[in-house]
C-alpha cells in the first residue's frame, strides 16, 4: 500500500495555470462506453448539472451517489466517516464505468483503500474507472467540479457548499493505491491535472 | 336568474346571522387550491395514495404514491415526500425518497435531498443538491443515428491537424 501522505497546504493556485483543458481520458472512456448499448455508470459527485445531463444522455442508466456532499456534511457535524461509506451499497459487477473525478484528493489513505475496494467489487470485469488528481502546486484550496463541455473539454466550477480536506500525492503513490487495477492510460496536463484511466482485470 | 332560496354572497339575512352567532365559523384545514395548483401546506401530513387531475405542490409531509400523468408534481423546499411519483413534470426542492417517472421533465433544485430512481425525457439537477439514485432518459429513436451523422460530419469537414486536436495534445503529456 502507499506510503502515508500528509494533508496538502492551503495552496492558492495561480489563476493562469488553473485553466480548462481537453481530457484525453474522458474521450477514451466514452469511446469505450459507447461500445456497450446497456452501459451503466456511477458518478461519486459532486453533483454537476451539465455532467449529469451529459452522461444520462449517453449511457443506458446513470447512477449518482454524491459522496462529496455526504462526507462534507459529516465533517461539518463532526461525525466519523465510516457511516458515509454505507451509501455505496451497490451490488457487485453493477457498473461498466465509475467516475471518481478528484475524490481521492479529499480522502485519507484508509478511505482510499475502502474506495478502491468498493470500485473493484462494483465494476464489472473490464469495467473502467476514471481518476483525476491535482499536482501539488496546482491543487486548488477549494473544491471544484469538472464540468464537461463540447469536444471533451473540461472546465472548473467552484463548489462553495463543500468543505473537505485536500491531500497531495505523487504519481507513484497514486498508482500504488490503484494497483488492484490495470492503469491503461495516464496523462499530465499543463494546468497540473493528472488523469488515470484504470480497468478492472 | 337566481334560483329560489339561493342568496347572493353579500346578502346577510337574519337566519344566516343567527346561525353564525350561535356557532362561530371555524374553517377546516384543507388544501389551498388555486386555479392551477393544489398546495399541501407545511403543517399537514398525508399518508395514502393520491390520484390527481390538477397540479400538486407538497410543502408538508407525504407518504404514499402519486399518480397524475397529465399534471405537475412539486415537492416544495419544506416538503418531505416518500413514495412513487408518476406525473407530467416533477420538481423537487425538498426531501424526497422514492422513484419518479415523468412524461417529460424532472428538475432537482439545489436545496433538494433526493434518493431514488428517475425515468424521464429530460433532467436537470442543480449543483448543491444531494442526489443518490439513477437516471434513465427516454432516448429518441433516431438520436443515435443523428449523433453518428453529426460525428461523421465533424470528422470529414475538419482537417486532420485541426486546432482542437492540437490543443488536446499540447495540454496533455502521456505518462
Amino acid at each position: 500500500m502507499a506510503t502515508p501522505t500528509a494533508p496538502a497546504h492551503d495552496y492558492s493556485h495561480p489563476g493562469s495555470s488553473f485553466n480548462d483543458y481537453t481530457s484525453m481520458t474522458l474521450q477514451m472512456y466514452f469511446e469505450t462506453l459507447n461500445k456497450y448499448s446497456t452501459a451503466q455508470v456511477l458518478d461519486v459527485g459532486p453533483v454537476c448539472e451539465e455532467n449529469i445531463t451529459y452522461f444520462a444522455q449517453r449511457v443506458k442508466r446513470f447512477h449518482v451517489c454524491d459522496m462529496f456532499l455526504r462526507l462534507s456534511r459529516n465533517r461539518r457535524k463532526g461525525l466519523p466517516t465510516e457511516k458515509v461509506w454505507e451509501h455505496l451499497d451497490y451490488a457487485p459487477n453493477s457498473f461498466d464505468g465509475i467516475n471518481l473525478w478528484d475524490f481521492i484528493d479529499h480522502l485519507n489513505d484508509a478511505d482510499i483503500g475502502r474506495l478502491v475496494n468498493f470500485c473493484h467489487t462494483a465494476l464489472q470485469p473490464r469495467g473502467m474507472m476514471m481518476v483525476t488528481s491535482f499536482e501539488e502546486l496546482a491543487a486548488p484550496s477549494q473544491i471544484h467540479s469538472f464540468v464537461i463541455k463540447d469536444g471533451y473539454r473540461l472546465n472548473f466550477r467552484l463548489q462553495n457548499h463543500l468543505d473537505l480536506p485536500c491531500y497531495y500525492r505523487s504519481n507513484r503513490i497514486i498508482t500504488d493505491m490503484l494497483s488492484e487495477f490495470q492503469t491503461v492510460k495516464s496523462f499530465i496536463y499543463r494546468n497540473g491535472v493528472r488523469e488515470f484511466l484504470c480497468i478492472r482485470d | 336568474m337566481l334560483k329560489k332560496g339561493k342568496k347572493p354572497e353579500d346578502d346577510k339575512g337574519t337566519t344566516y346571522d343567527k346561525f353564525t352567532e350561535q356557532k362561530p365559523f371555524t374553517p377546516v384545514p384543507r388544501p389551498e387550491t388555486t386555479a392551477e395548483n393544489t398546495v399541501i401546506g407545511e403543517n399537514i401530513s398525508i399518508e395514502g395514495n393520491i390520484r390527481g387531475g390538477e397540479h400538486l405542490v407538497i410543502e408538508g409531509s407525504m407518504k404514499g404514491n402519486v399518480e397524475m400523468e397529465k399534471h405537475n408534481f412539486t415537492v416544495g423546499s419544506k416538503g418531505r415526500v416518500e413514495g412513487e411519483i408518476n406525473a407530467q413534470n416533477v420538481k423537487v426542492s425538498g426531501q424526497m425518497i422514492g422513484n419518479i417517472k415523468t412524461q417529460s421533465k424532472v428538475q432537482i433544485t439545489k436545496e433538494a435531498d433526493f434518493m431514488g430512481d428517475i425515468k424521464a425525457k429530460s433532467i436537470s439537477v442543480e449543483d448543491g443538491a444531494y442526489f443518490k439514485g439513477s437516471i434513465e432518459l427516454e432516448k429518441e429513436p433516431h438520436r443515435k443515428t443523428a449523433l453518428a451523422a453529426k460525428s461523421t460530419t465533424v470528422t470529414t469537414t475538419q482537417p486532420v491537424n485541426e486546432p482542437k486536436a492540437q490543443t488536446a495534445k499540447e495540454d496533455a503529456k502521456e505518462n
